[in-house]
């Protein structure tokens, strides 16, 4: 079972017996006692009755890691994120496969085109590291031909980053 | 796990104008002979002339690690000079102003690309792929 699915089940459990539609939810730049209490509060519950802190403490931290979100929507169908600055919920997009591709969301709080350029190379290089975990040793780095970045507002300042990495065995250098 | 198709059939109706820049800039500009510096020119100014068959903006190429396209800032990030893959990335240009025949947007990249380049220069892609030097062929049927 891929790293992080086992940890996301007790909390699974505790949503699904009060709030089914809402799947599982991740902080977004917030501290424990913080993320606890707004998200008590949306979903109507008693402040940290919920909060797993061994959960808390790992996957939760690692919103930005696509493998993770991608276990979570494998295991539970929907993912959600806090939006702090809207206090609001809003979903996490479903990542995808292909023939030859594999797609990574990479969340992020960038609300300018200046801001978001600069950061392409960051962006291309948690690609890559996510490709890298996730098929290495069957591929490497070089076995990468391209990557697709493109960028989904979510509104309220926040941007989600979709990479689309694409590979093969290569050989030898292409024409 | 990566598809392996014909790939090199399935845009039989590329514009003679686009085919025809792509001859000129590696025949008669030398693509393949010239440095990166002036490979990467070349490729740039080819991006501005397919640009204008289309009617599109051109996107802008910078040398980069990988290659990509970032889709918002119609940015194109190349390693080194390669015309499949300058190809490859210029579709996905295309099919951010609306150019799609394949579902799958690498499918149809991979697809234009590879198609460009075996029609605009047939003895030339018959030499790479003899050599294993186009991603994503099925093996080269003369052996």
């Amino acid at each position: 079972m891929p790293r992080g699915a086992q940890r996301f089940r007790p909390i699974w459990w505790t949503f699904d017996s009060r709030h089914p539609p809402y799947g599982i939810l991740l902080g977004v730049g917030m501290t424990k006692i913080e993320f606890s209490r707004r998200a008590s509060r949306i979903l109507g519950m008693g402040e940290g009755t919920w909060v797993y802190d061994e959960v808390y403490g790992g996957a939760w931290w690692r919103i930005t890691d696509p493998i993770i979100i991608g276990v979570a929507h494998k295991n539970y169908g929907r993912v959600v994120s806090f939006d702090d600055k809207n206090k609001e919920v809003i979903e996490v997009p479903k990542t995808e496969e292909g023939p030859g591709w594999s797609e990574y969301v990479l969340p992020a709080l960038r609300p300018t085109r200046a801001m978001a350029e600069r950061e392409l190379g960051f962006i291309v290089e948690r690609a890559v590291a996510n490709f890298l975990r996730e098929h290495s040793p069957e591929y490497r780095r070089k076995d990468i031909t391209g990557i697709l970045i493109e960028e989904e507002p979510l509104g309220g300042g926040l941007v989600n980053y979709r990479a689309k990495v694409a590979f093969t065995k290569v050989e030898e250098e292409q024409v | 796990m990566s598809e392996i198709r014909e790939y090199h059939t399935m845009f039989p109706d590329i514009s003679n104008s686009t085919l025809e820049v792509i001859r000129h800039t590696v025949t008669e500009r030398g693509l393949w002979r010239v440095g990166k510096e002036e490979g990467f020119d070349l490729i740039r100014d080819m991006y501005e002339k397919i640009s204008s068959v289309y009617g599109f903006p051109t996107p802008s190429l910078i040398e980069d690690t990988y290659e990509y396209y970032f889709i918002s800032g119609e940015r194109i990030g190349l390693p080194k000079v390669s015309l499949v893959s300058s190809l490859h990335e210029y579709r996905h240009h295309m099919q951010k102003k609306g150019r799609l025949r394949f579902r799958d947007v690498e499918v149809d990249a991979r697809a234009w690309s590879i198609s460009a380049f075996h029609y605009a220069l047939p003895e030339d892609f018959d030499s790479a792929w003899s050599k294993g030097r186009i991603w994503y062929l099925p093996p080269y049927p003369g052996g």
